[in-house]
């Protein structure tokens, strides 16, 4: 065999091999890739279920506090005698009941008291006022309906009617 | 890099992006899975996105920006803009090219600045939600937009920072959801029904290609008019019933808002509800409640005629389009106001053929958005082109079953390890018969190959563990080893091209086991219903050997006419003969330890309570 065939074997080996190193990283990179995409994925699963787990019964919560809301507009909106209050009393005691059940699934209360800035972060406004007790505007002049918060994310405004 | 789906819809938005080959909304900043298309400069000159924006409105009615896409594209002369102008709490003027825009704080901006803010709050909040940077975007627009319209989209895209790769068709992106695009031919109705507007678009599938043929609708009906439907319902009757008008009185009226939008919702899967807010109003005689019973019926009569009219103009736009309804091969639902079941049914009864409403008629659209951002991106360059298993892989065991081992479409490579053992005493070998197919019976199924694995330990029946393993690697050679997990001895059978049936067999195969299924489910239960009388049999018969001159001669030949009946009634097709007989006689069997405690008490061989030794 000549030299010149020898080079040009030793040639052809060279670009094979390139090509298998070429091939080979190629492959060690997708099944590398496929591996993080696999961990990646059992990683988000994972969180995707806690988040689920967490607010999964986010509509229903929703709906009891629209009973909480009746609750609250029934012991505000009447105007009772001491006997009547004294009456009024095991319904509220149901109230707080229901209020602590809702608690312990993570549902906490938007703080706010007549007076604090409107701030639609946490506030709806539904109503704007001429009020001459208020000495500023845009200010909480009313309560009307409580926000609440439910595992930290805010699920419902506070209502609230704001000074002019 | 990822591209964003963008459904920037009149009242609220949605996004999504494809993630993993999957369409996946996502979530805005506050968790919700729609944005309000609402924009606003608050009183400290603060700028809100979104629901934001939205709950300060009433207190800042000049300065919220919302239905901003009636404006978009426009000119200040258009006839549409005139009618809007009257509708709309804010202040428009006429921008020195005839164009509109609207004052928001002490600035006028252009409509598609406004709706840039809302694209970038989508854009910052989804880039936040999947943790990387997002630069190109597919925003969708009304399919009847014209070229200024769509422009003026794309530069609102733009102005966000996004690189528009496409502005989209609404109608087109539902159908791309659905996968309609994958079909070649045949049209499609997508009706629309959102919350202030109602499109109906024709589409016609061509190569590679979606055509719109023909639109419709009516940019000035929604859902929000079922609701004020509602609440003025309720108005009137309590008005008639109390003599209070309550739609003076802002507070109520917010409170039966939602208590109509309450109702409308929860009669989409009821047929009647109750309309309950206690202390709605006062008057001299104090507190007033009302408390009204709301049925699906006359939800359906008062919002009848939206839904008539509805019809009517999907009726009109397939003439306009000159094609008949009996040409629509598919029907399209977007726009959550189409959840409504008297809806469905009037679209269903017009075209005598069942709409598409699988998918969240609000993310429709988006998803279809990231569908189509899914197609221009294309498939990653992947080495790794998975196929799955087309039919199940199992062994035959014990009674003629069928056990699978790797189930149909589980992707391959892939492996599984069972544990089996043997059927009988002094069993010293086992047969792997390897099969494919969805059938319960191994007889049903096609064989694969078998193998014999000897050399077992002789040992009771079920104490040998018999290691069986299926290996599928990823072109389809499927390799089962069995391995006597007490003397390693093995065995192994390879076979290849497991998985490249003819479409035909497998198609053929499933057919079969569905057409079977009942008679199959039947055969496995009498079949494991002789398995479990068979070890019962075993057992007694065992016990008879090991204990026989302890067990009272009476039991014993109870036991023994019990097993001769179990033995005959198993040989019968009858499950319920067997189940009883098997019953019996393990209760039988439980005398045997009976028997013998108390056989021990008489002759005085009661266990002693241990009492502490005396050396």
């Amino acid at each position: 065999m000549s030299d010149k065939d020898e080079n040009k074997k030793e040639e052809t080996k060279e670009i094979e091999l390139e090509k298998l190193v070429e091939e080979r990283n190629d492959y060690l990179a997708g099944w590398q890739r496929s591996r993080a995409d696999f961990l990646n994925y059992k990683k988000e699963e994972t969180e995707r279920l806690a988040r689920t787990i967490q607010f999964a019964n986010e509509d229903m919560i929703k709906d009891l506090i629209f009973v909480m809301d009746s609750f609250s507009l029934v012991e505000n909106g009447l105007n009772l005698s001491t006997e009547g209050k004294d009456q009024l009393k095991p319904f509220l005691m149901v109230k707080a009941q229901l209020e602590n059940t809702l608690k312990t699934r993570g549902l906490e209360k938007v703080k706010i008291s007549v007076g604090d800035e409107f701030s639609p972060e946490v506030h709806e406004a539904i109503e704007m006022i001429d009020d001459s007790r208020a000495s500023d505007s845009h200010k909480v002049i009313e309560v009307i309906a409580d926000g609440y918060y439910l595992n930290g994310k805010l699920i419902r405004p506070a209502k609230v009617r704001v000074s002019k | 890099m990822k591209i964003l789906g963008i459904d920037l819809g009149t009242t609220n938005s949605a996004m999504a992006i494809i993630d993993g080959g999957q369409p996946r909304v996502l979530e805005n900043k506050e968790g919700a899975r729609t944005t309000p298309s609402v924009v606003a400069v608050s009183k400290t000159g603060e700028r809100l996105t979104g629901i934001t924006a939205k709950r300060q409105a009433v207190v800042n009615p000049h300065n919220t920006i919302f239905s901003v896409k009636r404006l978009i594209g426009r000119r200040f002369s258009d006839p549409v803009i005139e009618h809007d102008r009257k509708l709309l709490s804010y202040e428009m003027v006429q921008s020195g090219n005839g164009g509109v825009e609207v004052k928001m704080g002490d600035k006028t901006h252009k409509p598609e600045e406004i709706s840039a803010m809302i694209l970038m709050k989508l854009k910052q909040d989804a880039e936040d939600s999947i943790g990387e940077k997002i630069e190109e975007a597919i925003i969708t627009c009304p399919a009847y937009f014209d070229d200024s319209q769509r422009a003026a989209t794309k530069a609102a895209g733009e102005i966000a920072g996004f690189k528009v790769k496409r502005v989209l068709p609404e109608p087109t992106a539902a159908a791309l959801a659905y996968g309609f695009n994958k079909r070649k031919g045949g049209k499609i109705l997508v009706y629309d029904f959102g919350g202030g507007t109602f499109d109906i678009s024709v589409l016609e599938m061509g190569d590679d290609v979606i055509e719109v043929k023909g639109i419709g609708g009516d940019t000035h009906l929604g859902g929000d008019d079922l609701d004020q439907k509602i609440i003025h319902f309720i108005i009137d009757e309590y008005k008639k019933n109390e003599g209070i008008d309550l739609s003076k009185d802002n507070l109520a009226l917010q409170r039966l808002k939602e208590v109509a939008e309450r109702a409308k919702h929860e009669l989409s899967t009821m047929f009647e509800t109750e309309i309950n807010l206690p202390f709605v109003t006062s008057d001299a005689n104090g507190p007033k409640h009302l408390l009204m019973k709301f049925s699906r019926v006359q939800l359906e009569k008062l919002v009848g005629d939206y839904i008539e009219r509805s019809i009517e103009l999907v009726d009109e736009t397939l003439k306009n389009a000159k094609i008949k309804k009996e040409e629509i091969d598919e029907i399209v639902m977007v726009g959550g106001q189409t959840r409504m079941p008297a809806i469905q049914e009037a679209v269903k009864k017009y075209f005598g053929k069942e709409p598409h409403r699988d998918i969240n008629p609000d993310e429709v659209v988006a998803i279809g958005a990231a569908v189509e951002a899914g197609i221009l991106q294309g498939e990653v360059r992947d080495v790794l082109l998975l196929d799955a298993t087309p039919l199940s892989f199992g062994i035959e065991t014990l009674g003629g079953v069928m056990t699978v081992m790797i189930a149909k479409n589980t992707t391959i490579p892939t492996a599984r390890t069972e544990v089996f053992s043997t059927a009988s005493d002094n069993q010293t070998s086992v047969e792997v018969h390897v099969m494919q197919g969805e059938r319960s019976m191994a007889q049903d199924n096609k064989s694969l190959g078998r193998f014999i694995l000897d050399g077992i330990p002789p040992a009771p029946r079920g104490i040998p563990q018999v290691e069986v393993s299926f290996d599928i690697d990823a072109n389809g050679i499927l390799s089962v080893t069995a391995m006597d997990k007490a003397t390693n001895k093995k065995q192994s059978i390879r076979i290849e091209g497991s998985t490249n049936l003819s479409k035909e067999d497998i198609e053929r195969m499933k057919k079969e086991a569905e057409l079977h299924q009942a008679e199959d489910q039947k055969q496995k239960a009498l079949s494991e219903t002789k398995n479990l009388a068979e070890n019962l049999i075993y057992q007694v018969e065992k016990s008879i050997k090991d204990w026989g001159e302890k067990i009272a001669p009476d039991l014993k030949t109870k036991l023994d006419q019990k097993v001769s009946s179990l033995k005959s009634a198993k040989d019968s097709q009858d499950v319920e003969k067997i189940k009883t007989e098997t019953q019996e006689l393990s209760a039988l069997l439980q005398e045997i330890g009976k028997n013998m405690y108390s056989q021990s008490a008489q002759s005085g061989e009661e266990p002693k309570p241990e009492e502490p030794k005396q050396s």
